[in-house]
């Protein structure tokens, strides 16, 4: 999940009338998000349109600042030990499946599909440094639940990616990304995402739960933080193929 | 076998030290299937599937998977074809020679023979899967294996599964399963080997596996070599394959060098498979091919903005046979014994899937020979019944000349699948 903020905030490069430039609020969300690795507890709560919830437990580790990140799923039983590997700030993505036994490279014009089942994507996953991918334009100065955030749009330069435009909103005081709008190519609303419970675990802004919502199909998925440590010593090899295998 | 199964199962459970290193689950799945031919016969199978793991933490761990089945009616597949049909030619020049034997050897009395020639014995031979006098069930250890993890390479001793290749519907390369096109995504069983993974990097590595047969002779062995280039996975491997499997059907042994690859060309994925396959001639009949021969797969895939997903793949065989007439026992056995993914030279299989109403997925699948002209079609829906309970409804549709094609002479048939997982 850290991956979609990183994705939204790392992206905005042009400078507009007001005080602070886009480069400045992407540098100091940066220092917000430089944890050197991270290991999370998540749950993931699917809600349909027809209000039917999914339920998945999962374990999200990364170092290297998100350059290497692992999610590993313990429930439920139909998916249990379904791994995803990224390297290269998510360039590389890697699917393993236990019941096949098989690891699967996830080429980019499937990194729109849906992970397991949620509203959040492959693409969303990735921790890609948008700064060479968008065209980005501090626009505004709006209040976001009551928070006052700099409403920051970025259009992507290629056409590789599923969305045609991200809309962002960033806490002033935090710099942390509180909201997010993503438009598909019909530059329609396709998606919302919400950060909530922002709260600071030691030097890092981390956060309670991030929703995506799916505004096409109605559905809404809340990755909830279970617990969170930065920080700490990961064993490189676990972002390997030698250990989705294990 | 049972017994020794739960023993195995049992002796997991009370050895781990702390329950937080035991990990139990499974599924239970129940499959039905329906053959659209003159009886229109039925079969199903229940199957459980009880898997256990006990990890060591970062040393290794345990690991067992145990598959039982009760099958009512199992189809007998040479039933699938209809009368008249390829297959049902060349297993009928497969018996012809015994059913000779037997007869010229006086090994049946001739009045028995004209007795059974006189009487109708299909009510009673046809039902007989269906009666409590047949056996219906059966245990089979699908994995027992150790894993070892060591500092520059993890090792793992017993029945594991081992998949390689990176093909959909064609692993040419993966000589530790056989696959059929028609069912891709079936489980792969368990192999007996001792396994060595010596990771050089995160993506690349080698791997050694070693499969013990009876002996030295009908051993299998085998090496890839895993990297990572310009965002391609590629690998390079090379087996020597014989068991006593081949040995029974008169397939020779055989070496192989292979290769394959995965990856993308702007946002749409592809990969390739490939195999030189030599046969060490051991005039063993029919099934002898004494040549290098080649078997090669192709595909891409991609995913449309509206979630429409694509698949293309082309398979070269080089086994195979270009024109139908030459279908021969030999092309049976090939299949038969894996060596082999049909009888023609040429395929192609063509994949369509779409997720709709939140919890259906439709697919449609079509797999073609293009040297006869024959395909077969398999749409199916799946329902995500619950997280852990999905229900799949497939059905398979032989098309193509019933006398002289490979698809066309099956019979159609639908399947409905419920698994449950816990």
């Amino acid at each position: 999940m850290k991956k979609v903020i990183t994705l939204l905030m790392v992206a905005l490069m042009s400078l507009t009338s007001f005080a602070i430039t886009v480069d400045e609020i992407l540098d100091k969300m940066e220092e917000n998000e430089n944890a050197n690795s991270s290991k999370m507890a998540m749950t993931q709560i699917v809600t349909k349109a027809d209000g039917r919830e999914n339920i998945s437990k999962l374990m999200s580790y990364s170092i290297d600042k998100g350059d290497k990140g692992l999610m590993v799923y313990n429930s439920p039983a139909r998916i249990k030990g379904m791994k995803i590997l990224t390297l290269n700030d998510g360039d590389d993505i890697w699917f393993y499946s236990p019941r096949t036994a098989r690891i699967r490279k996830i080429a980019s014009g499937q990194k729109s599909q849906s992970v397991n089942n949620s509203d959040f994507s492959y693409e969303d996953m990735s921790a890609e440094d948008r700064r060479e991918d968008y065209n980005c334009k501090l626009v505004g100065e709006e209040k976001r639940d009551g928070v006052l955030s700099y409403k920051i749009e970025m259009v992507p330069k290629g056409t590789d990616g599923s969305y045609s435009k991200i809309v962002g909103w960033v806490d002033k005081e935090k710099f942390m990304m509180v909201e997010a709008h993503m438009y598909d190519e019909d530059d329609e609303l396709w998606k919302k995402l919400f950060v909530h419970g922002l709260k600071k675990e030691g030097k890092y802004w981390t956060m309670e739960s991030i929703e995506m919502q799916n505004v096409l199909k109605g559905s809404k998925t809340v990755m909830k933080v279970e617990s969170v440590e930065f920080d700490l010593k990961l064993d490189p090899t676990m972002f390997s193929e030698r250990y989705l295998r294990k | 076998m049972k017994k020794y199964i739960l023993f195995l199962l049992l002796a997991i459970s009370l050895g781990a030290e702390g329950l937080d290193n035991l990990e139990l689950g499974g599924y239970l799945e129940s499959k039905t299937s329906l053959m659209f031919s003159e009886d229109e016969l039925f079969s199903d199978y229940a199957t459980v599937r009880l898997e256990g793991a006990w990890n060591f933490g970062k040393r290794g761990g345990i690991e067992t998977h145990v598959l039982f089945t009760h099958s009512n009616a199992p189809l007998d597949p040479n039933e699938s074809f209809k009368e008249g049909s390829v297959m049902e030619r060349i297993m009928m020049g497969l018996i012809s020679g015994p059913l000779m034997m037997i007869d010229s050897m006086g090994l049946m009395d001739s009045t028995l023979l004209g007795m059974m020639a006189g009487v109708d014995l299909d009510p009673f031979i046809r039902y007989l899967p269906y009666s409590s006098f047949y056996p219906k069930d059966k245990a089979v250890l699908d994995r027992a294996l150790l894993k070892l993890y060591f500092k520059k390479f993890d090792l793992f001793i017993g029945r594991q599964m081992i998949a390689w290749g990176t093909g959909y519907g064609f692993n040419p390369t993966d000589v530790w399963n056989q696959k059929s096109p028609i069912d891709p995504t079936a489980p792969k069983m368990g192999v007996n080997a001792i396994r060595a993974e010596i990771p050089f990097g995160s993506v690349s590595g080698l791997t050694l596996v070693a499969s013990p047969g009876a002996d030295l002779k009908l051993s299998s062995a085998g090496f890839r070599f895993k990297g990572n280039l310009g965002g391609f996975d590629f690998s390079f491997s090379g087996m020597r394959v014989m068991n006593a499997d081949r040995q029974l059907l008169g397939l020779p042994p055989k070496i192989i060098a292979g290769f394959d690859c995965a990856g993308q060309i702007g946002s749409v994925g592809v990969w390739a498979e490939a195999a030189a396959i030599n046969p060490k001639h051991a005039n063993l009949d029919y099934t002898d091919v004494d040549s290098l021969y080649a078997q090669i797969d192709a595909g891409l895939d991609y995913n449309f903005p509206n979630g429409l997903y694509f698949l293309l793949e082309y398979y070269y065989n080089g086994l195979g046979r270009h024109d139908s007439k030459d279908y021969s026992a030999r092309e049976y056995m090939s299949l038969f014994g894996g060596d082999a993914a049909g009888f023609g030279q040429n395929y192609v299989m063509v994949g369509l899937r779409k997720d709709f109403l939140d919890y259906f997925n439709a697919t449609l699948f079509g797999l073609g020979n293009l040297n006869d002209q024959s395909a077969m079609l398999i749409p199916g829906i799946e329902y995500s019944f619950h997280d852990n309970l999905a229900i799949d409804i497939k059905a398979q549709i032989g098309i193509g000349d019933e006398e002289k094609t490979e698809y066309g002479g099956v019979y159609s048939s639908g399947v409905l699948t419920v698994t449950g997982f816990f």
